[in-house]
């Protein structure tokens, strides 16, 4: 038996807040790219708290937009300039759209859950796979950031999220540092994955 | 001549809903298979999308179109196969219910990644801040022109690992005159294709320089 997820958002006042056009369309590109790598990463790996997330940036989303229209209102002072705002508008428009379908493929997450490992299977067979890897304790990795290891530019692999306790942190920046213990939730291909397991785990020197 | 000048079988009557081909195990097959593709051209299609813009080219954004049209494509595909394995009993209502939500969700995706290729294909005008703000964001996207040097020509993106190496991902590649995606690890890059990766801010300098490093 299905049950369909009931999504029913508390609805808030919003507040306008100065952000430039530049910041909000930023975000707003990177949160879609985000929440559609762990939207499909909650499918592959069956993590509701990750699919949790990916409904938290959603009310992001829309908040980002909202402030968007806000601040483009403003801004138009005559015909040119919003013309100029339209083209502004479908892009940050087609950016919400691309996040309203990765959390919609989410719908499914808490129908009976012996429906899931069949997807794992058949998407990690993508392109790009998710890994979890865990920092062993006196691994070269600890204490670094991310940034320092240049992750992404020697490996290909992308965190996503790293997991401390019972905490996730979402979409670390650079100056995130990597703890013993910390779970890895990583997007990449499977040779970075290896190798940098392997340095994990102190079993190769250079990253 | 020999197989189709053979007389027919004997006519038995088939069952009505009974298809013969494809197999069963096959159908199943063909849905995974159409599920991944889409996955991967859908995501593949947001970044040449907002390539085009980027670039303002109208060619990528051509790409994007044409990727759309497949993903249409296969999403129909996808649904007939997946109803047809439902009432033969190959697949289990849930599952199908799943792999229905995800391929929508990929084509919902497809779509957006059409409508932000839509603002070039249309000449909307381009506010500056656009693409400012797919420069500045997390993912940077760069274009380059491969060297005789380059260390990945003449080789499989596979056996170049060039993603691994470099951390930048190419998502497009011109050779002649229109720009081409979805190379897959058999793909050989050659000297003088125009290539769009992309990829974090700190590995773009060093993608540039293997692309095209000084010839000795």
């Amino acid at each position: 038996m299905i049950r369909w997820k009931k999504r029913t958002a508390p609805y808030q006042e919003v507040e306008y807040e100065p952000l430039t056009v530049l910041e909000i369309l930023t975000e707003m590109k990177d949160l879609s790219e985000l929440m559609t790598s762990l939207a499909y990463s909650a499918l592959i790996l069956e993590n509701d708290p990750i699919g949790e997330e990916v409904e938290d940036l959603a009310r992001r989303m829309d908040w980002l937009k909202y402030q968007l229209r806000l601040t483009a209102s403003l801004s138009v002072r005559n015909k040119e300039e919003a013309e100029q705002v339209a083209g502004i508008l479908q892009v940050a428009d087609a950016s919400e759209h691309i996040a309203n379908a990765a959390s919609g493929m989410l719908d499914l997450m808490d129908a009976n859950i012996t429906l899931r490992p069949f997807l794992g299977r058949v998407l990690d067979e993508a392109d790009d796979r998710i890994t979890t890897l865990k920092v062993p304790a006196g691994s070269p990795g600890e204490g670094r950031t991310l940034g320092d290891m240049r992750l992404e530019s020697e490996t290909g692999l992308r965190c996503l999220a790293m997991r401390r306790g019972a905490r996730w942190i979402y979409d670390p920046g650079p100056d995130a540092r990597v703890a013993a213990d910390d779970t890895l939730l990583l997007r990449g291909q499977q040779e970075g994955a290896s190798h940098f397991k392997a340095w994990l785990k102190g079993e190769v020197d250079e990253l | 001549m020999t197989d189709r000048d053979a007389p027919d079988p004997p006519p038995t009557a088939p069952p009505p809903a009974a298809p013969s081909t494809p197999t069963e195990r096959a159908r199943v097959d063909r849905v995974e298979e159409l599920l991944l593709e889409m996955k991967d051209t859908s995501e593949l299609m947001v970044d040449l999308a907002y390539s085009a813009v980027f670039y303002d080219s109208k060619s990528i954004a051509r790409e994007v179109q044409e990727l759309e049209e497949d993903v249409g494509e296969h999403l129909t595909e996808l649904q007939r196969l997946t109803l047809e394995a439902v009432r033969d009993g190959q697949l289990d209502i849930g599952h199908a219910l799943v792999l229905l939500r995800v391929a929508q969700g990929a084509e919902q995706i497809a779509d957006s990644a059409l409508e932000i290729a839509d603002v070039v294909l249309r000449d909307v005008e381009l506010h500056p801040i656009i693409r400012e703000s797919i420069r500045e964001s997390d993912t940077t996207i760069t274009k380059t022109t491969l060297g005789p040097a380059c260390p990945f020509v003449g080789r499989s993106l596979r056996e170049s690992e060039l993603e691994t190496e470099t951390g930048m991902r190419i998502i497009a590649v011109k050779r002649g005159r229109k720009w081409e995606s979805g190379m897959d690890g058999d793909y050989v890059l050659q000297a003088g294709d125009q290539v769009i990766a992309t990829g974090p801010w700190d590995a773009e300098k060093g993608f540039l320089e293997m692309a095209a490093p000084p010839e000795a």
